[in-house]
């Protein structure tokens, strides 16, 4: 990629529209002091990146570059402009255009991605290739033998790029995903398989304990079908009726061991009610109720009678009460005036004294027979007590004899519904029907015995098939567990591997770094002999140090700091060979151009002439090279040295100034390829 | 190797044409489509700093008339002026007030020319950049895929061409 056209209005020194055309070969632009020649520089900058890097610093009142990347000039520019044409190997052409109001590129093309090759180091940036590819005057030895050294290893650093391996970087951090999700799921599958296994080795564990239990398993089959009645069913289904069986059986073994005792106690209890014990008792017993019961209906009528009489006798009480009070207060009171303080009538001492006598004989009757009657009322009611209590416990006892009849009528049909249901054939209880209960029940645990017995041992048999199956599942699981474990490990591998990789990556990308930066030394070397800064220090030494924070010297003479050896011309020089040197050492640079701003400035005639030349080798590794100098007659030089070529021309342009104008291309030579051959003899 | 048979090597490396000068055998004339002159090898440093001049007049008394022709080219003329013999100080400082003087032909005037890199140092004015390509071979020798030793190369192929790193995984576990 190189430059093919420049065009500028009203930026920087340029007001007019001004268009330059490089050749693929050279362009040297001279012209006094400030008739644009760094504008053209400055133009190319900001055509690339949109700003000036040699003017990064602010002034005191917060003016930077950017207040001035326009025409500032008294008279007005028309238009302002910084067009910037590329061209690739193939023809192909880009135009990037900056305009005050912003940027355009011809069919939407990256930039970045036409000059950076991406693949090499994807950090690259247009602000890279400008620093790298156009050296100025100012900033030749400010970049290379006055720098720190620390500096000076990182802005070479910088140049060389990191060795980018970044869509490699990429595929292994995908795959690295990728193989660790991979692992995590085969170690899952894993843990499954060996669950598996542990479940199927405990199971089968159990069955060859069952296996072993039996055997006949022809002979058990034949009985156990007789057993449940099963002739035609399959093995399961004639299992699972043994297995069915077996508990029904002990049911009714339980059954006929209940009924047993239950029928024997009924027979006994029908026996004592057979001699009519209980019936004589009970008849006597009601005799007496139905005694005691008239017995208590007397008392209870004496009860009533009395109780009439006593609620009479309370009346009376009633009256005494009266009489009581009466005779208490003529007592305490006695004769008023010959009257009676009670009835006020006129009565004698002794007749008074007589009356309340006769009162008191009266109330001392009526109390007595008060208490009488209570006395036998209270008779009565022990009686009625006695009486009740009596009858209650003829009556319970003739009550119970009752039950205990009814309960053995019960029972019997109980013991016969319970006979019926366990399908005997007699559900009449008695001793014969006892002695069947037991026979039965024997009879029942005979054929439970040998139920359980034959199931058994055609359960045994039937482990046999289900060891053999379960070995099966089990071998095949172990399989698994085996193949799972080599997916693992393999994929164990494969990470590692990928991590390998990884780390081989970051590796092999410092060392191509470290390639980079050791391989600088040579051509810095060669540059350096090229340009001659010293005559009397003809090489210098490129040394790289440090680990952690790394430095780069640039020594002569065995170590000698040129900076301080060298005058500024010389420093240029060998600041020359030094920013050449880096530029031809970016390996992700795609633009083949380099661009000199003013380089011969404080460097003398001979020194030039070095420097020609070695732009001039520059021109012959196929390099465009766009040089300005302020010398007529080193620029016709460099016109000449320059190496024109059929297919890489180059031109001579004068730069002019004039007042209010600003700057403008004075002359435009094309400096053709010479044609004629000078030596002509053989 | 004589020093001009290395001189003669190292021009037809950088695109010259040379050729021999048949009255002076230790003479060859150089030219591309940009630059002219003649290489002389001196027996010593003295009969260098005798010498020169009466060379380098010679050479263009003798091609005056394609001078006046080719103009601009005209200008480029280089001669060259060496010898293997080691020089005193004096001549060290002789030599390099023929290279300063740029009278009529740029001049190279080189002494103590032992080895093919002292030869190809002298001639820097005329040759291309040199150590570029040492720079490139140390890159291309960086070999990503030599450094992958645990790698199957089919892997190595996904991985540095147009594999995905699910074929990349693949081509791993493929692997025995």
């Amino acid at each position: 990629m190189r430059f093919r056209t420049l065009g500028i209005a009203g930026f920087r020194g340029v007001r007019d529209p001004m268009d330059i055309v490089f050749p693929s070969g050279f362009v040297v632009l001279s012209g006094r002091n400030g008739t644009g020649k760094s504008s053209i520089c400055d133009a190319i900058e900001f055509a690339l990146t949109g700003s000036l890097t040699k003017y990064s610093e602010s002034s005191e009142t917060g003016e930077d570059v950017n207040d001035y990347l326009w025409w500032r000039g008294s008279h007005p520019a028309e238009q302002k402009y910084v067009t910037l044409e590329l061209v690739d190997s193939a023809g192909e052409t880009t135009i990037i255009t900056r305009r005050p109001d912003g940027l355009t590129v011809s069919n939407g093309a990256d930039v970045r991605a036409l000059l950076c090759d991406r693949s090499v180091d994807a950090e690259k940036t247009l602000d890279d290739i400008c620093r790298t590819s156009i050296i100025r005057d100012e900033l030749i030895t400010q970049l290379s033998v006055d720098l720190a050294e620390p500096d000076r290893f990182a802005f070479v650093r910088a140049a060389v790029g990191s060795s980018s391996f970044a869509a490699t970087e990429g595929k292994l951090s995908g795959a690295r995903k990728i193989v660790d999700a991979r692992i995590k799921g085969t170690r899952l599958e894993y843990e499954r398989a060996r669950d598996r296994v542990k479940d199927l080795v405990t199971e089968l564990s159990k069955a060859q304990a069952e296996a072993t239990k039996g055997d006949d398993a022809a002979n058990a089959e034949a009985e156990l079908r007789v057993l449940t009645g099963n002739p035609n069913a399959d093995m399961a289904g004639l299992l699972a009726s043994g297995r069915k069986l077996a508990p029904e059986m002990r049911l009714r073994i339980d059954a006929l061991d209940r009924l047993v005792p239950r029928a024997e106690k009924l027979l006994k209890q029908e026996a004592e009610a057979a001699g009519d014990v209980l019936r004589e008792r009970q008849n006597q017993l009601l005799k007496v109720v139905e005694e005691r019961s008239l017995s208590l209906a007397s008392i209870r009528r004496q009860i009533s009678e009395a109780e009439i009489l006593l609620r009479q006798q309370q009346e009376i009480d009633l009256l005494s009460l009266s009489l009581a009070q009466l005779h208490e207060h003529g007592s305490r009171v006695g004769l008023s005036d010959g009257h009676c303080p009670l009835c006020g009538s006129a009565v004698s001492e002794a007749d008074f004294r007589s009356h309340l006598a006769e009162l008191e004989s009266r109330l001392e009757r009526t109390a007595e027979a008060a208490r009488q009657l209570t006395r036998r009322r209270a008779e009565f009611n022990d009686s009625e007590a006695r009486a009740s209590a009596e009858l209650s416990v003829a009556q319970r006892q003739a009550d119970q004899i009752s039950t205990t009849l009814e309960s053995v009528n019960r029972e019997r049909a109980a013991l016969g519904e319970e006979a019926k249901r366990l399908g005997m054939a007699d559900d009449v209880i008695s001793q014969t029907s006892v002695a069947l209960f037991r026979l039965e029940s024997e009879a029942s645990r005979v054929r439970l015995a040998k139920i359980e017995k034959y199931t058994a041992v055609l359960d045994a048999s039937t482990a046999h098939s289900r060891v053999a199956e379960l070995q099966k599942d089990l071998a095949a699981s172990q399989q698994v567990v085996v193949a799972t474990e080599k997916r693992v490990t393999k994929l164990e591998t494969a990470d590692q591997q990928i991590k390998r990789a990884a780390d081989t990556l970051k590796r092999v990308s410092s060392e191509i770094v470290d390639d980079r930066l050791a391989a600088i030394r040579p051509l810095l070397g060669e540059l350096y002999v090229r340009l001659r800064p010293h005559v009397d220090w003809p090489e210098i030494s490129y040394l790289i140090r440090g680990d952690t924070r790394r430095f780069l010297s640039l020594r002569v003479g065995g170590g000698l700091n040129l900076r301080f050896m060298f005058s500024s011309g010389q420093r240029r020089a060998a600041g020359l060979a030094f920013l050449m040197a880096v530029s031809l050492s970016r390996p992700w640079c795609l633009l083949e151009t380099l661009i000199f701003d003013d380089p011969v400035q404080h460097i003398d005639d001979f020194r030039a002439l070095h420097l020609v030349e070695s732009l001039s080798a520059l021109r012959q590794v196929g390099r465009q090279i766009i040089c300005t100098v302020e010398d007529s007659a080193l620029a016709e030089l460099l016109a000449r040295r320059l190496r024109s070529s059929e297919t890489d021309e180059g031109a001579l342009i004068e730069m002019d100034y004039e007042s209010g104008r600003g700057s403008f291309v004075g002359k435009v030579s094309e400096i053709l390829p010479f044609s004629t051959p000078i030596l002509r003899y053989a | 190797m004589s020093l001009l048979q290395q001189v003669d090597r190292c021009l037809r490396a950088a695109g010259y044409r040379i050729q021999p000068n048949a009255d002076h055998p230790s003479t060859i004339y150089f030219e591309d489509y940009s630059l002219f002159g003649f290489c002389t090898v001196y027996e010593s440093v003295g009969s260098l700093l005798d010498g020169w001049d009466h060379n380098q007049d010679d050479f263009l008394q003798k091609n005056a008339p394609f001078l006046r022709l080719a103009a601009r080219k005209a200008w480029n003329c280089y001669t060259v002026h060496l010898t293997e013999a080691r020089p005193t100080d004096i001549e060290s400082q002789a030599l390099f007030d023929i290279e300063e003087n740029f009278a009529s032909t740029r001049k190279i005037a080189r002494a103590n020319l032992e080895t093919e890199i002292d030869v190809q140092r002298a001639l820097y004015p005329l040759i291309p950049v040199q150590n570029l390509l040492k720079m490139q071979s140390a890159q291309s020798n960086l070999d990503i895929a030599q450094r992958f030793h645990d790698w199957p190369s089919p892997a190595i192929k996904a991985l540095l061409g147009n594999g995905t790193p699910e074929d990349i995984v693949e081509l791993l576990l493929e692997a025995e």
